[in-house]
């Protein structure tokens, strides 16, 4: 049988908050968290500014960055679920995490120091393959249930959620912790300077003005488990997650498909699986990369979604306060989005001065507000045709049932 | 809920080019070439991309990578052998599985930025460090545009993405999906390799480049194909290795739906196999597991690509379904049976080297009939 399946745990790192409370915060205030880099040399760089997160400590020798940000999140998340049913159930509960880079950091420090002629450090290769830092997470928490990394670009981290949400539904694992990680390098920095995809101002998704992505850092983690042993335990849940979709959009190997057809597709799907239709859907935490491609594309998508009630659903964008997290983005998103429903209010897109074709579209400019949300879905697409889409919704317990979150807030 | 029927399957190794290879290729040769390749061994030189796709030099194929341009002259065969109409683009699906993914452009980038600067690198090497890129350029080639994901998870990868590819023709997300496993390795995943296959006398099986590639299809195309009725997947820690090796045959049995009896053969491969085929009604499924699991052992296990495994999967279906098959990856067989009936349900068990766990439940169609 089928299983609803909820969020009763949420650990984030990022830019904008160290901490869930930190992020919530930040979202409500309108703080963006993109300064100037210290990690590594950008003096080379027109750009030079980007989410990263300060003061981090290494706590487990010998970690990728991104493996290290991926263990704090997930620490958070089970301290939140509650250390003691994740490790009562730990043969029972498993991992999926989303990375577009993975140990690409290790993987360049490999290579730097092979050219010093420096003996190489054999656990800094061990930090080179994408599953090594979910393979982290199962070990720390000594999980016993399946353990996966998704690796679709930025896209991963919300189709990770999406999966392991599928994990639960069909009873592969009584308990999934899912997110997403990343951290920024030379190798990233480099990377989307080549591609001409980095902005030499300011990001500023879905503005008139924009011209292109400020990259960031972070990692988001989520614990899901099944609705009903979430209320049976007296679990605190913070959504459900009602549905998900994923597919490519077959156009090309960094540009979207402009018709939005693709993230069309993927949000129909999400609704479908969910049987919530495009009139109930209340606020769209989209991608939003302030490149001109991805935005104009997602507009067009979430236009011919939303048809007349496109200038009544919000439409906002975090990357201008956390930058863009790559692999990560689509899991700290998707925790702004549960804390939006949760808190009834839509963060704001900051940057945004010239929102395009006001009429159309409300992009919640500068400032976030309150709000009256059930329905939201958290959007994410990613180099090589990607996207993926998870459906949120406050959770509405059965009657008879009063553990819902939905009574106290 | 569809059930899900194998529809054929492709691959492109050091053994050839197409199914057909395997059952043409001979194990000893293999072993002999395997010991002089070690550690690496790319596909053999019938693989010619522009052959075996027709594709010639356009733009999209000179921005593919060695993982694209395996996986998509994959796909070509298996769409042509398999006569797959991908006009109903929107109901076909990719689910590919790889160890390292996109760790070779990684590497051809990073020692770009190391060589010339972070101003001078390429943006066409690039668009290749997404480890989707290759499930991009398939769909794209070819024009899918149903569900598509990756998954990166190690030596298990093309298992698990087969795992996922059943759940999602089950639930009617797609009506046809193309999954499976492919690998291209670069300099620090074999120095990597190499420096486990010092510590860890275990194989001497070379990392090994290549693609496999499974069509799965919510309807039967032919008489002679097997279902993917199951799967479990699990972590396995060493200390726990026997029970957790049981613990993840049993799930994916009942999530099946089948007996435990009905089991009749059980193949449990890490870079190498080994299968047992029922020859006593008898013997218990638990007790073959137990011996399986003690001779394969915990490890620590050498990390292969995803591609051994899944190669050895599409070998040992063949061998069941008794078709011609080249045994490459078996270590050892148990006796073989005389005759020539298939068995009822086979589980296949991939084990990473961290100890990740899939485990696949397959049913055949005895003699050729519709199964009951």
């Amino acid at each position: 049988m089928k299983q609803r399946v909820v969020i009763t745990g949420m650990g984030v790192i990022c830019s904008a908050g160290a901490s869930v409370d930190e992020f919530d915060t930040s979202l409500r205030a309108n703080c963006s968290g993109i300064k100037d880099v210290t990690l590594f040399d950008t003096s080379q760089f027109a750009y030079r500014s980007m989410g990263e997160i300060a003061g981090v400590v290494s706590r487990y020798e010998g970690l990728d960055r991104a493996s290290e940000l991926a263990l704090r999140a997930a620490e958070s998340a089970v301290d939140d679920a509650g250390a003691e049913e994740v490790e009562r159930f730990r043969t029972r509960t498993g991992v999926a995490l989303g990375t577009t880079c993975g140990g690409v950091t290790s993987h360049e420090l490999h290579v730097r120091r092979q050219r010093a002629a420096k003996d190489v450090a054999p656990e800094c290769l061990d930090e080179v393959p994408f599953h090594a830092m979910s393979g982290h997470i199962a070990r720390r928490f000594r999980l016993g249930g399946p353990v996966a990394t998704i690796t679709i670009a930025c896209a991963s981290g919300s189709n990770a959620i999406g999966y392991a949400s599928d994990l639960v539904r069909n009873g592969k694992a009584e308990i999934m912790l899912a997110g997403g990680s990343d951290c920024v390098s030379a190798f990233t920095f480099s990377g989307f300077t080549s591609l001409r995809a980095m902005t030499r101002d300011a990001c500023r998704p879905f503005d008139k003005g924009r011209t292109g992505i400020a990259l960031g850092e972070g990692a988001a983690v989520v614990v899901l488990e099944a609705a009903d042993r979430a209320i049976r335990r007296g679990a605190r849940i913070h959504a459900e997650i009602l549905g998900h979709g994923f597919c490519n959009d077959a156009y090309h190997s960094t540009s979207p498909d402009p018709s939005g057809r693709g993230m069309l597709k993927t949000v129909h799907d999400a609704l479908a699986s969910a049987g919530i239709g495009p009139d109930q859907v209340d606020y769209i935490n989209a991608h939003g990369t302030g490149t001109t491609a991805n935005d104009d594309m997602e507009l067009a998508a979430y236009g011919a979604l939303l048809g007349d009630r496109s200038a009544r659903v919000p439409v906002t964008s975090q990357k201008a306060m956390i930058g863009h997290t790559l692999g990560a983005a689509g899991a700290i998103e998707l925790v702004a989005t549960v804390l939006a429903l949760k808190g009834q209010y839509v963060p704001a897109t900051l940057n945004s001065c010239n929102p395009p074709d006001e009429s159309r579209f409300d992009i919640v400019p500068n400032k976030s507000r309150g709000a009256r949300l059930k329905y939201a879905l958290c959007c994410n697409a990613g180099f090589a045709g990607h996207n993926a889409a998870v459906l949120l919704g406050r959770f509405d317990a059965q009657p008879g049932n009063d553990a819902s979150e939905t009574a106290r807030h | 809920m569809n059930d899900v029927w194998i529809d054929g399957s492709e691959q492109i190794s050091f053994l050839g080019v197409g199914a057909s290879a395997l059952a043409l290729a001979n194990g000893d040769d293999a072993a002999a070439r395997w010991e002089c390749a070690f550690p690496w061994i790319g596909p053999s030189p019938e693989f010619e991309f522009d052959r075996i796709t027709g594709l010639g030099e356009s733009p999209a194929t000179r921005q593919m990578d060695g993982l694209a341009k395996y996986v998509v002259a994959c796909s070509s065969m298996l769409l042509k052998s398999r006569e797959a109409d991908p006009g109903h683009e929107a109901d076909v699906g990719i689910v590919l599985g790889s160890a390292f993914g996109c760790t070779h452009s990684n590497h051809a980038f990073i020692e770009e930025l190391v060589s010339n600067g972070p101003r001078r690198t390429s943006p066409t090497i690039f668009r290749n460090t997404v480890s989707n890129a290759a499930a991009g350029h398939m769909a794209t080639t070819f024009g899918i545009r149903g569900s598509n994901t990756v998954l990166n998870s190690g030596m298990v990868s093309g298992a698990q993405a087969l795992a996922y590819a059943s759940d999602l023709i089950r639930e009617g997300r797609c009506a046809t999906i193309l999954a499976g496993a492919v690998d291209c390795v670069s300099e620090p995943i074999r120095a990597r390799f190499l420096a486990q296959s010092g510590r860890i006398r275990q194989s001497r099986v070379p990392l090994i480049d290549g693609a496999c590639i499974f069509s799965l299809r919510a309807s039967q195309a032919t008489t002679s194909s097997w279902r993917v009725t199951g799967y479990s997947m699990a972590f396995i820690s060493r200390d726990d290795w026997q029970s957790g090796m049981w613990r993840v045959i049993d799930q994916a049995i009942r999530s099946s739906g089948d007996a435990v009896e009905e089991v009749d053969a059980l193949q449990i491969h890490t870079d190498f196999g080994l299968l047992w085929i029922r020859t006593d009604p008898s013997e218990r499924l638990e007790d073959v597991c137990q011996d399986l699991a003690r001779d394969v052992g915990p490890g620590p296990h050498v990390e292969n690509t995803a591609v051994p495994s899944t190669l050895g999967l599409a070998d040992s279906l063949r061998l069941l379904a008794g078709e011609a098959a080249s045994k490459i990856f078996l270590r050892r067989i148990t006796e073989r049976r005389t005759d020539s009936a298939k068995p009822r349900a086979f589980v296949f068990v991939a084990i990473g080297a961290d100890g990740n766990a899939v485990a696949l439940v397959f049913k055949g169609i005895p003699n050729g009939r519709k199964d009951a």
